[in-house]
């Protein structure tokens, strides 16, 4: 095989093919490593100056291109990274080859392919996300808070779009805002002083104030957070004082004392749009069900099937988070309705059966897989309707005008929704 | 261009072997050296300046592991080193050790002391080692 012009998914392949071969001769296990360029060298059990392996040191180094190294290069072995045992645990197994798995060492993103941390709360966590800015995510979000203080919950919010946030200002008065918010509590926690911000971060919101519940907000920032740039650039840090911590263990943390603190029946994460780091671990590490809104456009579905398709190869994964998935149709138009939400659920349909779905044997028992128009599918989506009127949504300064708009809009979807929450909202109206 | 990486590890496995025979004050030397290494090849695969002979750092990284571990620090500390960072701890295990250490009596080594001094030059193997999973280390 030549070596000019490999790309790098074709590297991938190549390494791939040769470990697989490696392993076929030499038994026990190759893990493929692919560095932060893209460049792909292999670690194995043992086997140093063998002639297997340094035929296979050889091949790589031949058969790489830009992506290969050195023949001394190009292999590593298990004894001299010993030290760093904890960090190959994230190998990953490669299902076409037994006994060959791929370590990504990639410089973010890690998040989308790892499982939920563990959590000591008990409350739920639904995090709202949308592969698209602009699609009713966050108006969505401070709809339903609102309903559900109405029915008597307690709900605290986080507004996690940080860079574009916004929610916060929809829940607050700019007067009302707390003195700080998560991009302070983050770099504080820098220097091991998070518990200084942490008593002032978080505020009830008037909209809920003639409500049976509560809704809580913890803002992205507060009213004494002066440079949010600044603060912004030093927020997304793996480390604390005390050490290495990835991002998602420390908001983890955050989240968790809040909670021990309020003791919420619910907690909302309002996720930044798109493929971004935020958004991968509001989605698999927060231990959160998560809504993902969509409008149908061939846009929209590509960006989803880049996300779907990269947990379809990881099983465990896979297993972890399809259940916690749920499709939202937002801005749905006030024209030809049907025929838009047949769209959308086939695109939906298209999306979740190829890539989560179990494909159904005759002898399985209960396998993870819905018929287009199950309406339980978490491919069928809640749904929400544009209105003329969501365009002016402020609830804070027109709350009475805005009531009969959001029920409106969001009636349908908020019946759905409150499903979700099954024995949460069943309790509250008791 | 110097080959940190790989005199990094030559001389880490070079100074256990001394170090297995009891030979301290030469096994002290070279964790010295070998963490030397093991930093500015680290560095250099975080874009540390070079002198324009290219024999040597630039200033003022052409120095020893002793002022070099502290300067390690405020140079990775950015969001591409910090995973090195967490890897080297800010309490300077060469504080006392010295290039110059050669040319003594050798009397004043301990296994303590050695001990220390391997200690670090462990973690500074570590996080080289990391370098070279992520394709940095030069």
């Amino acid at each position: 095989m030549t070596s000019s012009g490999v790309l790098f998914e074709q590297a991938l392949m190549i390494a791939i093919q040769a470990a697989k071969e490696y392993v076929e001769v030499v038994f026990g296990e190759v893990v493929v490593v692919r560095d932060l360029k893209g460049r792909i060298r292999l670690v194995l059990e043992m086997g140093r100056d063998t002639s297997q392996a340094l035929a296979l040191a050889e091949r790589l180094s031949a058969s790489l291109g830009a992506y290969g190294y050195e023949p001394s290069e190009a292999l590593f072995f298990q004894d001299e990274m010993a030290s760093l045992a904890q960090l190959l645990e994230a190998k990953l197994p490669v299902l076409e080859a037994p006994g060959v798995f791929l370590l990504d060492r990639q410089i973010i993103g890690h998040d989308w392919t790892r499982k939920p941390l563990n959590r000591a709360s008990r409350n739920k966590r639904i995090t709202f996300h949308g592969l698209k800015g602009g699609v009713g995510r966050s108006t969505a979000l401070a709809s339903w808070s609102w309903h559900l203080a109405e029915l008597g919950l307690k709900i605290l919010v986080f507004d996690l779009d940080l860079e574009s946030p916004g929610l916060s200002s929809t829940l607050l008065p700019e007067e009302q805002r707390p003195d700080y918010g998560i991009v302070d509590w983050f770099v504080e926690d820098g220097v091991s002083q998070g518990d200084l911000i942490f008593p002032e971060m978080v505020v009830r919101s008037p909209l809920a104030a003639h409500s049976r519940g509560q809704i809580l907000v913890v803002p992205a920032y507060g009213s004494k957070t002066g440079d949010y740039l600044a603060k912004l650039a030093r927020c997304y840090a793996d480390f604390s004082a005390d050490g290495a911590n990835s991002w998602a263990v420390r908001l983890n943390r955050l989240v968790e004392e809040l909670e021990g603190k309020y003791a919420p029946d619910l907690v909302l994460f309002d996720s930044r749009a798109g493929l971004h780091d935020i958004a991968g671990v509001l989605i698999t590490r927060m231990d959160a069900e998560c809504f993902l809104f969509a409008v149908d456009s061939r846009q929209t579905w590509e960006g989803y099937e880049a996300l779907f398709s990269r947990w379809n190869v990881l099983p465990d994964l896979v297993q972890t988070i399809r259940g916690r998935l749920q499709m939202v149709a937002g801005l749905i138009p006030d024209t030809g309705i049907d025929i838009y939400l047949e769209s959308f659920k086939e695109n939906a349909w298209d999306l979740f059966r190829d890539n989560l779905y179990d494909e159904v044997e005759v002898e399985d028992l209960d396998p993870f897989s819905y018929d287009l128009k199950d309406e339980e599918a978490p491919h069928v989506p809640l749904r929400i309707f544009w209105h003329r009127g969501l365009m002016e949504f402020d609830p804070l300064t027109n709350e009475a005008n805005l009531r009969p708009v959001v029920e409106s809009a969001y009636k349908t979807f908020f019946e759905k929704a409150d499903g979700w929450l099954g024995q949460v909202v069943e309790t509250s109206h008791a | 261009m110097p080959a940190y990486k790989i005199a990094a590890l030559r001389h880490w496995n070079d100074a256990q072997h001394l170090e297995a025979e009891a030979r301290l004050p030469n096994a002290d030397q070279l964790y010295g050296i070998a963490a030397e290494c093991a930093l500015k090849s680290v560095m250099l695969g975080l874009n540390m300046p070079m002198h324009p002979n290219g024999t040597r750092p630039a200033s003022p990284f052409a120095v020893h592991v002793n002022l070099l571990w502290p300067l390690f620090h405020s140079f990775a500390n950015g969001p591409t080193g910090q995973a090195y960072v967490n890897l080297v701890p800010n309490a300077n295990p060469f504080q006392c050790w010295s290039v110059h250490d050669r040319y003594e009596d050798g009397n004043t080594f301990t296994a303590a002391v050695v001990q220390a001094r391997k200690d670090g030059a462990k973690q500074t193997i570590d996080c080289l080692n990391l370098a070279r999973l992520n394709g940095v280390a030069k």
